[in-house]
Order: C-alpha cells, then structure tokens, then sequence
C-alpha cells in the first residue's frame, strides 16, 4: 500500500467536475482504492489521506489519481496523445557501470510552468516512487537536474569511490564517495546500497562535473532545481530497463499534464543498443469470451468499448470476439490477461456482477488429524480440563531454564521483532505453566490441557523440520499428585485403546521417584509425573502440580 | 420492610426453611442482646448460637451487632509498680535515708524515675569523686508526703473509657508521657437484637412451631426404615445462588475453528494440512511473489538458519515464470536466487499450504484424473511483528480454495456470501484490490451496524496465471481467499482485541465462565 496525500483543492482542479469527499471515495472504492482519512489544514484546506495498491504506479500522484476519477466516471473518454518532441541530446552509458548499476533511462522536460507547487509535487512522486516501485531506490533512483547546469553529453559510469569526490546536496562543502556514505545525512540512510561494491555509479557531463551518484545523492553545483529553472534533464537509473521506462513513462506523462514539454534523448549502451522514451500506447488482444468467463458475466461487444475507457484502455477494434485493446504508456500493471480483464470488471462494478453459486462438486472431508485431535480434546473437557491456546513462538527461558532442563534441538529464531522470543516449542508443558503463574491468583485447583502442534527440528524433511502433535495436562491444587495425573493418563488409554507402559525416568523437570516415562510400542512419547519444587519456584508457583505431555503423532498417522 | 408486613403463611414459610441450629435458638431471643445468656438459656455452645444468629441475620430474623469498647489498663511497668510504689517514690524514700551516687540506686528505677525527679525539680545532684552523688531537696520530702497513694491502684481492674471518674482521668493525663504504664485497649462485644420481622417469626415460632420437627438430607438409613414417612423436609430456598463447579470448556479459538471448519464441511469442503516450517519457495515463489518484494522483509518474516531442499523440475518452472513473465509489463528483479528460495522460514500465511495441494493435485492432472473439488485451512501462521491489540506474531488464518473449469469471479463472490451468511454477516459489498497472486484480486466487506463503520473480512481473487502455469494448471481456474480467524474468533467472543481469547495471558475464569460461543455473529439467527 502507498498513501498519497491530496491536497483537496488541488484535486478539485485537475477534476473535470466538481465532486465531494464522499463521491471521490465511491469513485476510489470501485477503483480497488481508499480514502483513509481527512485532516483539515490552514486555510479551509483539506487534505485527503488516499490508499492506492502496490501496482498502481500511474495513481501515485494527486495527478494521476484525478486522471483515474475522470476516466471512470466518464468525464475523459479518449486516450491522451503525449507529444514528446524527438531530441537529438546524448547519454552514454559506460561498460563500468555493468559492475554496479547497469541501466539508465533518461528524457528532458521543457518549459515547466514552474512554481513551488509544482516543484514540491515532482518531489513527492520522486519520494512515493523511490518508496515503492524503486524498492527504496534499490530497484530504481530518479535523478532531476536544471538543464542551466549542465552539458550534454551526459556519461553514466562507475567509478572507485577515492575518486569520487564533489559537493553533495545539503552539506557544506565537497566531500568524497566514503564521506559522503559515513556523514552525510541521505549518504548515511542509503549507504547500504553501496557499501562493499568496488566501483560507486556516477553520473558525469561534458565538462566532467559530477552530477549525482545515483542512488544516493545529487551534487549542489549541478544537480539543485529551483523554481527558476524551466528546463529539466530527468533520469531514472537502476537495474531493469523495462521497469525504468515504466517509471520514466509515468514520470514524464504525468508532467506533460502538468503543462510540461517533453523531449526524448538517446541513451546508448556499451553494447550499441540505444534507448529513447516513446509515450506511445502499445496495443493488446484479448477475448471477449475470456472475460466474461473470467468474471462471470455476459456482457457485449459494445459495452466492453464503452467500458474500457472508464479503466483508461482505448478500443481499436472488436472483431469475432477479440478484443484489441489500446494501453496508455503510463499503464504498466498488465502482465496477463486477468489484468485487462479485471480492469473491465472494475468499470463494470464489482458489486453490479451477480454472485452465483460454485458448481463445483466435492464431498466434504475433515482431515484424520482433526477427528483424532477433536476426540481427545472433547475427552479432557469431560474430564473437567480448560482448554487453553498458547504461543509456539516462545524462549529457552521457558522451554529449558524455567523447567530445570538443558536445550536441545529446537528451531532457532534469531530476529524477533517481539522481545524474548527466540525459539518455537518443542513442548507444550512450559507455555502452560506460565498461563498458570498468571493466572495464580484464582481459584485452585486448576485443571488445564492443550492438544496442539510442535515444532521439531527434523533434518530429514525438506523443510528441516516437522510438526508434531501434542497433548499436555497439568492439574495444579493442593491435591494434586501424581495419582491425580496417572488416572487421566489411563483414562486416556482406556478411552483409546493406547498400549502405554511406565517407565522410571529422570526427568529433571519433574521429582524423582515420582515421574515416568510413557511408553507406546518400545518408543518413548511422553513424560508423566510431578513437577520439582525448583521448576514451580522457577515460574512463581505455590502450589503442588502434576503434569503429562504426549506425543500424539504415532496414535493417527 | 416489605417481610415486615409478613403474613402467617411466609413466615410458616421461612420457618421451615430454617435450620436445625437456627431453630433451637429460636425461643430464647425474646428479651435479651446478649450471646452469652442465650447460650445459658438455651445450653447451647457459644459459638453454636453465634453462627445460628448469624444466619438468622442473611434471613433478616437478627441484626448481628459488633462493637468496640476501648478500656485503660495497666501496661507492662503499670503491672510490675502497681503492688509497691511508683519508681520515683522508691528513689525518693531511699535518698531520704540518705545520699547515694547514681550508681548505688538499683538500675531498673534509675530509667523510669530520673526524669520525673528532674522534671519536678525533687533531687540535688552533685559531681563528686565518686561519680554524681544525689540527695532529696525540701520539694522531695513534700512531694513524698503528697503522693503516698500508689496511684495506678485505681486502674487494677480494666475501666472503660466511657466510664473513667475525674481522677482517673487525672491520673491518665498524668501517665500520658510515660510509656509502659497504662495502655488503651480495644475488645470487641458481640450482641444481636431481633428486627421487627424477628419478633413476629420468635412469637409465631412460639404459638404454633414449637415442637415442629424437620428431616434434613435423605439417607440410606432413613430410606431403610421408613423414618421419612409422616414427617416433613426443611424447605430450602431455591433461590440462593451457587457457585460455579469446576467443569471443562474448550477454548474460544479452538472452538471458533471448529465453527469456521464446520461451515466449510457443510459447504462441502475437504481439509489441508501442511508444514509450519517451510521454505521461501512454498511460501512465496510459487505464487509468483517477486524475490525483492517487501512483504518478504526480515521485518516481517521470520527466517530461519537452514536450507529447505526444494523440487528442481517445479522450481525451474517457477524461476522461468519469475524471470520472464507472460507479458512485457513483467519487470523481475534480476536472476531468480535458488539460494533465497531455499531459504527457512516460519510460514507467513496457509497459502503455501494451498500451493502444496496444487502441486498434489498437478500430477492427478496431468495422470489424467479429475482434480476439480473445494479445499479448505485453519491454519497457524507467523508474522515477525511487535504485538500489540491488533497485531499478534502468531495467529489462525482461514484459507480455501475451489478449482474448477469455469470458475468466475461471480462465483467467489456467491462463495463467499454464502460463507459468511452461515455465520451471520449479512450486507456485504466487494472492492477491488491487489494481492501479487490474484487477479482478480477481492476484499469482501462487511458494515458492522454496533460500530457504524465497515471492514474486510475476507481477502480473495482467482489465482494468476502466472502462478498457475508451471504448475501445468492454466487450463483451470481457481478462486481462493483467506481470512484472520483469529479475528473472527474474537467477534465470535464478543472481545474487541485478539490478544484476550489467546496465548498465555487468558483468564481462566473466564475460560470457565464465558458464554457459549454462538455460530453466528452476536447469536443471530
């Protein structure tokens, strides 16, 4: 998700009616967008909080969401026709730059009706863009220079850091590639982008200035707009050329509705291959068939070409069900032919389609897992247990310290955003018995189970580790022992036909002489007994408990 | 007031319904507050009359009565001066003999007389060779003579403050200063008196019940003999409220699954299951999520230290797909990493389980069965996320899909109408959104009239083909959603915040105690 923030008045201009907050938000909702909130600002000035999905590039700017409104609700019907003079300036992309950042696009922007406004708006795209399609300008970095500054032809190249050295924007004075990266306020931000490459991106004019070092920063002699300069050189610089010219094409589109000229240049790479913005649409066919099917509805030649500008497509022609659509160069989240299709859903109204019901026949089948866990659960309520519902993201802390024991293989988690979780659990026992130190001040006795999922390290399973049923008991009061324990063990057995037998064991989370382990089949699944007074002072408890934890997993597999 | 105005059947009424205990009491409370002659009267224990007028009292036939008398006694010095004469008078009486230095008076009076002498000015001391020599001045011989009454001889008995004469309060005044002599104590006097409906029951009981006898608990003995017959029970009253039992109760969560898992039986749906533990490549290279996309971000993914084997033949049909798209809108990120497909993780959400069934259900495709059919999740699943009232790092998610032939989105959106009709939300709208393996991608909405306001519940679309194509699965369609269980849960519970029906932290009187979880939303229908 991207936010734009919209001033109100300004959207009302680029509006070609008028409209109110309620109705942009209609419009919004049935385009898949949001308005999310209003602020009101100086001046009786609003401002509208505006959510648009993560493909949506063309909708990024307060310019482009008005061009998406006024297409949708019929306000603008035909494609717009970008006029990009053809230029004949200059960028040279060097082999060097194939070791760090091997793709430029780049264009000219002519004559822009400049003003602070403006400029602050170009700014923002640049923000919103670098933040989301540019992958904080890791995929993509735009750059913006007055054309006053600079000489043609530009060179793209890659340099060693110790010889980059020029003034960036916001410092003082000159500094080099590794200052730059260590004090520099933006340096600093980025710095991760570039950090270890043996050669830093630079962008350099005739006269060998520095004009930035993409994707961190422009220099202050060379790349600084301000609102007199009316001649802008634009590039876009990353690793995927499609992907940088769909950008450069949102980029440029949106200024010429801005009251920009526009003008291409040639970018020729070390391998003779040249590239030039084109603002052309390109065309695109599909079924009519396809999307009526696809969306479950029935609707004709006719009214597809009346919806399909609503979703800023062009209607070349229909011929014998094909469609053949006309994509503007802005548009650049159509990847198959769901994409057109949902787009004609879309100016179609979703909540116009009438649901039907799947005629897709199957018999229901609840997993064996579920019926077997099910079972034993119903069991412990009758019983008279609560049923609790713990983590399995938990810490040695209480998986091992807590109970008296030592760590063994268990699945490690290493950056946990949630303080103290550093492991999932291998037993349900631990993550119990801190639901009954919190809960220490009802009533006793406590009678508490839980049957669910494990996580067990398991180096023979693709994914290196498997989940494993459990079932844990605990009865804590001051009756309890391990009488109180074994009777819900054998009652288990006897209600499920388990073989189990009892072994001595010396399980330091539990007293010895009073502890067991269960058997099933000469395998060992589970531990019974009660607990060392060392684990309850461990977890804040008063009050004698006996425990059991299973494996369940050989009883329904 | 209202058992004031009583007639003879309800306090015949509330007479059977006493105790054996409270009604031997009964006919000795007329004319008397106090416990203790009851228990004479009547020969009953102390504390068996005491707990039978407490009773009486939560029948409002007694008021019980506690009261504090505070009373002056002597206190530890008071006790030990009270036979003979108060220190300083003993010091006094001695140096009227004659001088003596300090050390030659007996240390236990020197502490408590010292200062009075010294106050009242009764004694000379002079620094001598052998230390401090004292001898009594005129004052002392007077006050000698003044003060041959052992004052503390009036408060050999315990008197109550209430009722302390002028010269005992004097005295009192007097000692205020001085510790250990007299001390306040407090003793507690139990008393009752009957309250208005008291007199009636006491002077009913006396006319009509004197001789009544009542069977308490039925016993074997008493069915054996036949005792019962011709007598009557005590009454109870029926009305008195219990406690509740130690009974078992399944979790909310849980039992909330069982309800979203058995609207999907109903409807015809099979279960997944699938690992908690799996790899980048199920979790999000199958469904064509980029490599460099942000929801793959350590910030909210936990990633785990080893390395997931993964199967060759699919994985290369998916890097193909992530390398070159269908159509040139595609941008990838670069070549298609291995090494991060083969990344561990904590799955992030069941659709990696959903993928898993597909890839299962691939080979019957192409062995030429049919695969179509509805499956369905309740799943665990993990985000890398700081908790809070809304964000939880581990949660249920619910996870469906249904492949078929000619599956359109109309047919997701009956789904899910149907769906969330059987559990009681009704009202709801479709938008469009994004998801990066659906499209079209669909939230379902629901306007929730208690907060005015609406929210999605489910998340959905039909899968792409993109991610359907190396699956070898592009000739069907497959319609899919997911939703927070969790969340639901919660609504089902009637509790704002996920965190109160999960984890640790639950109360286990609530758990006990809560109300029965109702399959539709606020127990409609």
């Amino acid at each position: 998700m991207v936010y734009v923030y919209s001033k109100k008045s300004q959207l009302d201009n680029y509006l070609k009616e008028e409209l109110t907050t309620e109705e942009v938000k209609e419009t919004l909702i049935d385009l898949g967008m949001d308005l999310k909130g209003e602020k009101e600002l100086e001046g009786n000035e609003i401002e509208l909080k505006i959510e648009i999905t993560a493909e949506k590039m063309d909708m990024i700017s307060t310019c482009g969401i008005a061009r998406a409104i006024n297409y949708h609700r019929g306000y603008l019907k035909e494609l717009p026709n970008y006029e990009l003079k053809k230029g004949d300036l200059e960028v040279h992309v060097k082999e060097s730059a194939n070791k760090v950042r091997p793709k430029t696009v780049a264009a000219i922007l002519r004559n822009a009706p400049m003003s602070q406004e403006l400029l602050d708006e170009l700014i923002e795209i640049q923000e919103k863009i670098h933040d989301s399609f540019g992958r904080h300008r890791k995929k993509a970095a735009i750059g913006i220079y007055p054309m006053d500054s600079i000489s043609f032809p530009i060179s793209f190249l890659a340099e060693k850091p110790e010889n980059i050295s020029f003034h960036p924007l916001e410092a003082e004075g000159i500094m080099n590639a590794a200052e730059i990266l260590e004090h520099h306020e933006t340096g600093k931000k980025f710095s991760h982008l570039l950090d270890g490459k043996e050669v830093f991106p630079i962008f350099k004019d005739a006269k060998g200035e520095i004009l930035s070092m993409p994707p961190i920063i422009n220099s202050h002699k060379t790349g600084r707009v301000e609102t007199h300069h009316k001649d802008l050189f634009v590039e876009v610089s990353g690793h995927n050329l499609n992907h940088l010219d769909n950008i450069l094409k949102v980029l440029i589109t949106t200024c010429i509705e801005l009251g920009c000229e526009a003008e291409s240049l040639k970018v020729h790479y070390p391998d003779k291959s040249v590239y030039e913005l084109s603002l052309n649409s390109t065309t695109d066919t599909i079924s009519l068939d396809y999307v009526n099917s696809l969306i479950g509805i029935n609707v004709s030649e006719d009214d597809v070409k009346s919806l399909l500008p609503k979703v800023q497509y062009g209607c070349k022609a229909i011929k014998d069900g094909e469609i053949i659509v006309e994509v503007p160069a802005y548009k650049s989240d159509v990847f198959s032919d769901s994409d057109i299709a949902d787009d004609i859903a879309r100016a179609y109204g979703y909540n116009n389609i009438v649901p039907k019901i799947p005629s897709v026949d199957s018999i229901g089948e609840e997993l064996h897992e579920t019926v077997f866990r099910n079972n034993i659960r119903e069991q412990l309520v009758s019983l008279g247990f609560l049923e609790l519902y713990t983590y399995m993201l938990t810490s040695t802390n209480q998986q091992y310290d807590l109970m008296n024991s030592k760590a063994h293989n268990h699945v490690k988690i290493i950056d946990s955003a949630e303080e103290g979780i550093n492991m999932t659990r291998t037993w349900i026992l631990p993550e119990n018995l801190k639901s009954l130190t919190i809960n220490r001040k009802n009533k006793y006795p406590q009678k508490v189970f839980e049957c669910g999922f494990t996580i067990q390290k398991d180096l023979e399973k693709d994914t290196k580790a498997r989940n494993e049923l459990h079932l844990s008991v605990s009865i804590a009061g001051p009756d309890s022992n391990f009488t109180k324990i074994k009777e819900v063990l054998d009652t288990l057995s006897l209600l499920n036909s388990w073989k189990l037998e009892l072994e001595e064991s010396t399980h330091p989370s539990f007293i010895e002489g009073r502890q067991a382990r269960v058997m099933a089949e000469g395998q060992e699944i589970g531990v019974i007994g009660e607990l060392h007074p060392r684990v309850l002072e461990n977890n804040n408890l008063i009050v004698p408990i006996s425990s059991l934890e299973l494996n369940l997993d050989n009883f329904y597999n | 007031m209202t058992k004031f105005t009583m007639n003879s059947p309800e306090i015949k009424k509330l007479i059977y319904s006493l105790s054996e205990l409270e009604r031997r009491v009964l006919p000795f409370l007329l004319s008397t507050t106090s416990l203790e002659e009851v228990a004479n009267n009547s020969s009953m224990e102390l504390h068996e009359v005491t707990t039978a007028i407490q009773l009486l009292e939560q029948r409002e036939i007694t008021t019980f009565i506690k009261e504090e008398i505070s009373s002056i006694e002597l206190d530890k010095f008071g006790l030990e001066y009270v036979g003979t004469d108060l220190p300083e008078i003993q010091v006094l009486k001695l140096l009227k003999e004659k001088s003596h230095t300090m050390n030659e008076i007996p240390k236990e009076l020197v502490g408590s007389a010292m200062g009075e002498l010294k106050k009242n000015k009764l004694i000379e001391s002079v620094k001598g060779d052998n230390g401090i020599m004292l001898s009594i001045n005129d004052k002392g011989l007077e006050y000698l003579q003044n003060n041959s009454e052992n004052p503390l001889r009036e408060f050999n008995e315990k008197v109550e403050v209430s009722s302390l004469s002028e010269t005992q309060k004097e005295i009192l005044l007097n000692f205020k200063q001085r510790k250990g002599f007299l001390r306040e104590s407090i003793t507690k006097v139990f008393s009752f008196s009957l309250t208005d409906l008291g007199n009636a029951v006491v002077n009913e009981y006396a006319q009509h019940y004197k001789n009544l006898e009542l069977l308490e608990t039925v016993d074997t003995q008493m069915l054996k003999t036949k005792s019962w017959k011709n007598k009557e029970f005590r009454h109870y009253d029926v009305q008195v409220p219990t406690s509740i039992p130690d009974i078992g109760r399944k979790h909310p969560m849980l039992e909330a699954n069982e309800i979203l898992s058995k609207v999907f039986l109903e409807m015809g749906f099979k279960e997944m299951s699938g690992p908690l533990v799996e790899s980048a490549f199920w979790n999000m290279d199958t469904m064509w999520i980029p490599q460099d996309h942000p929801a793959r971000d350590e910030q909210d993914t936990f990633y785990l230290e080893e390395e997931c084997d993964i199967p060759q033949e699919y994985f290369d049909k998916v890097k193909n797909m992530h390398e070159e798209g269908i159509k040139k809108s595609h941008t990838p990120v670069g070549e298609f990493s291995k090494e991060i497909s083969r990344k561990q993780l904590l799955r992030t959400h069941s659709t990696s389980t959903s993928f898993r069934t597909l890839y299962e259900l691939s080979k019957q495709h192409k062995a030429g069965e049919d695969i179509n059919g509805k499956y369905f999740y309740l799943a665990n699943v993990f985000r890398n996320e700081a908790v809070d009232a809304t964000h939880l790092a581990e949660f249920y998610q619910g996870e469906g899909f249904i492949i078929g032939d000619d599956l359109s989105l109309a047919d997701l959106m009956g789904f899910i109408k149907v769906y969330l009709s059987k559990l009681g939300f009704e009202n709801i709208t479709f938008k469009p959104t994004f998801n990066p393996y659906t499209e079209p991608s669909m939230e379902a909405h629901y306007y929730d009239p208690e907060i005015g306001k609406s929210y999605a519940l489910i998340n959905s679309g039909i899968f792409r083909s993109e991610t359907l194509k190396p699956l070898g699965l592009q000739d069907k369609t497959i319609i899919a959603w997911g939703f927070g269980a969790s969340r639901l849960a919660a609504k089902l519970a009637n509790k704002e915040s996920m965190r109160d029906i999960t984890g640790a932290t639950c109360d286990l009187e609530w758990l006990k105690s809560r109300e029965q979880m109702q399959r539709t939303i606020g127990g409609k229908k």
